[in-house]
């Protein structure tokens, strides 16, 4: 299953929840790659000192140009069943990128309840659609503050959901700045398991 | 004892001697070359992967065409098509699609 994780705007949180996303599938015993499609991004820096902290990592980590993403992705399925994990970049939309819409089986939206964010998340998932009718969507809001006051997050959830399901929201934690590493701090992993075992029954399993 | 015929010969076997010696050493490290690889290391060429075009003629042309006969037409594989939409026309698609749902939330 192919698992694209992108928005138009930059700095959502895609690398990190990304990586949440591989641990905690590698902990439920599952196949994962993890595919950057943007050179020297964040997964690339975080892979880098990774490798000088001698991690050993339970999956598997590529970077690979965007129009070579769908043979790669047909090499990776020779591999056995597998979660192939992408990380899209949020600029460089152009008529040969076209294919990696139809490469993927789930597109994650990660966007926050502010206006910039949610606009371009919207955005991205309207583009994803016209490229791609029957594209299955998830949104995801990520940093959602503990206790924080939303004023109009219900009709937020309301027009999102028009377009696709809405998962429930990553809290925001100091653990997420802190990430610099492949390596992640399994209270971090644990913290958020509530929000990743809806996501993996609901959207992984039910879809596979 | 020495003429010049001789030492042209000579010359020449010395020559094809070497050039011999140099396309066995070429064929031999290129072998070994492709034979060594780290066990273990999962590595993907992607040059390699670019399946080549398929001229089999493995396309069933009878239902559209029944009096047709194969012979002598090639195939590169089943016909894909965007279906001739420009990325600018689905961009524009796409900005009105976000604007009319984004004006449903307020500010």
């Amino acid at each position: 299953m192919v698992i694209a994780m992108g928005n138009t705007k930059a700095g959502t949180g895609k690398s990190a929840l990304l990586l949440l996303l591989a641990h905690y599938l590698c902990l439920k015993k599952e196949k994962v790659f993890l595919i950057a499609l943007k050179k020297n991004g964040s997964l690339d820096q975080f892979y880098e000192r990774s490798k000088i902290l001698e991690h050993q990592l339970p999956f598997e980590y590529f970077t690979c140009a965007p129009v070579q993403l769908p043979l790669l992705v047909s090499k990776l399925n020779e591999e056995g069943e597998a979660y192939i994990l992408v990380e899209f970049p949020p600029e460089g939309y152009d008529e040969h990128t076209v294919p990696l819409f139809l490469a993927i089986d789930l597109l994650m939206i990660p966007f926050c309840y502010d206006g910039p964010t949610l606009h371009s998340s919207i955005y991205f998932a309207c583009l994803a659609l016209r490229i791609k009718k029957e594209i299955c969507l998830l949104f995801l809001p990520n940093r959602v503050m503990t206790g924080g006051n939303y004023p109009f997050r219900a009709e937020t959830d309301r027009v999102l959901r028009q377009i696709g399901p809405v998962s429930p929201g990553v809290a925001e934690h100091i653990g997420f700045q802190r990430v610099s590493s492949m390596g992640l701090d399994k209270g971090l992993i644990k913290r958020c398991s509530a929000v990743l075992d809806v996501i993996y029954s609901n959207y992984l399993l039910a879809k596979r | 004892m020495n003429n010049w015929t001789q030492f042209l010969y000579g010359l020449s076997a010395a020559y094809l001697i070497y050039y011999l010696l140099n396309l066995a050493f070429d064929l031999l490290t290129a072998g070994k070359a492709r034979s060594s690889g780290a066990k273990g290391i999962l590595t993907l060429d992607l040059a390699d992967l670019d399946s080549p075009i398929d001229a089999a003629l493995d396309e069933d042309l009878s239902s559209f065409a029944p009096g047709l006969s194969q012979d002598g037409l090639l195939s590169s594989g089943p016909l894909s098509s965007t279906g001739a939409l420009k990325l600018n026309e689905i961009i524009g698609g796409a900005l009105k699609d976000a604007v009319s749902f984004s004006s449903q939330i307020p500010s």
